[in-house]
């Protein structure tokens, strides 16, 4: 079965990327981003609080990890700050990768749709590798395409939210009209089975954190996540019966005894 | 006879109100761990840059540093 897919040409096997974020402490971080398999992790950068010394345990665990790091530009709420935030990150991570984040509304953390093609569109030309966090919205999708980002990460719901997917339409339409464009849901999830409808769906991967870390037993959460995608996966590789709205029996109805041919 | 020049000079550093006894980019970062990136009144620095930066009262100045994120 083929589980590996690649992000800008970085072949990946695992098709879950977990976020380093909000778990109960650092050593249930690890154990956790371990048990999931994932090969990618993403993280920030925030300003350096002598207090915290500079982050250093952090940091320390997640080198140990080896993982391919997806820095984001989580909490800009510019085209400037989510530039200099991403040029930031390629210095300190050494990759062209960089999840790009705009927000434009902070109730919901939607994106900014206007300013993240911006954004886009400058990063790119500066030759970085651009995962776009972005909603479902079909055209704000194609035009990111368009403009050069060959992933895209158009969320499932709000962020932190543990929703699911509330708009199965979109995202059924995002993946039928960009059929070559590498899709990562990101956002939104909150236990496994929706992570295992969008790649059911033909979603090339899931990107959470919120679901894994806040879990009561945030190492399990990981395993299973990680069970429900390659699950979805498969399933999806598999092909679905098609859907009808009348009952068809399983068994065959042909040599039934107790029936009858004729009335006696 | 030359007078040694004492600089004060003030900046925002990390959103703080910092005063500084040189205007050198360079003599600032010290006291900072590796790894940290450097951004100027919104702008990105590049490592090379260092050397040359000079700050100028009212500057502001952030160090970042790596963290969690999702």
């Amino acid at each position: 079965m083929q589980t590996e897919f690649n992000i800008y040409g970085e072949t990946i096997s695992s098709r879950l990327i977990l976020g380093s974020a909000l778990y109960p402490n650092p050593a249930l971080m690890q154990q956790a981003l371990q048990q999931s398999g994932c090969e990618a992790v993403t993280l920030s950068l925030r300003r350096q609080a002598p207090e915290q010394q500079g982050g250093e345990q952090f940091w320390r665990l997640i080198r140990d990890l080896n993982l391919k790091l997806l820095p984001n530009t989580a909490g800009c709420h510019s085209v400037q700050q989510a530039v200099t935030l991403a040029q930031m990150s390629r210095e300190i991570f050494q990759t062209n990768w960089i999840k790009l984040e705009l927000i434009g509304d902070d109730y919901n953390l939607q994106p900014e749709p206007v300013l993240l093609l911006q954004a886009a569109e400058q990063l790119l030309a500066d030759g970085f590798e651009v995962l776009p966090y972005c909603t479902d919205d079909l055209v704000l999708c194609k035009r990111l395409y368009e403009l050069g980002c060959k992933v895209l990460m158009p969320w499932a719901a709000p962020i932190g939210s543990g929703l699911g997917v509330i708009n199965p339409y979109a995202l059924r339409t995002l993946r039928e009209r960009l059929p070559d464009a590498t899709l990562i849901v990101d956002a939104g999830l909150g236990v496994p089975s929706h992570a295992c409808q969008v790649m059911e769906m033909g979603f090339d991967g899931v990107l959470l954190n919120s679901a894994v870390a806040l879990a009561k037993d945030p190492v399990v959460m990981a395993k299973a996540f990680s069970q429900a995608v390659s699950a979805g996966r498969a399933a999806f590789l598999a092909g679905a019966m098609p859907k009808q709205d009348f009952a068809s029996p399983s068994t065959p109805v042909l040599g039934m005894p107790f029936w009858l041919q004729e009335a006696p | 006879m030359a007078e040694h020049m004492k600089t004060e000079l003030n900046i925002w550093l990390n959103g703080k109100t910092e005063i500084l006894n040189s205007s050198q980019l360079i003599d600032v970062l010290p006291r900072f761990k590796a790894p940290f990136a450097v951004a100027l009144n919104g702008c990105f620095i590049a490592a090379v840059q260092y050397p040359d930066i000079v700050l100028k009262a009212g500057d502001e100045l952030d160090i970042v540093s790596p963290i969690a994120g999702g």
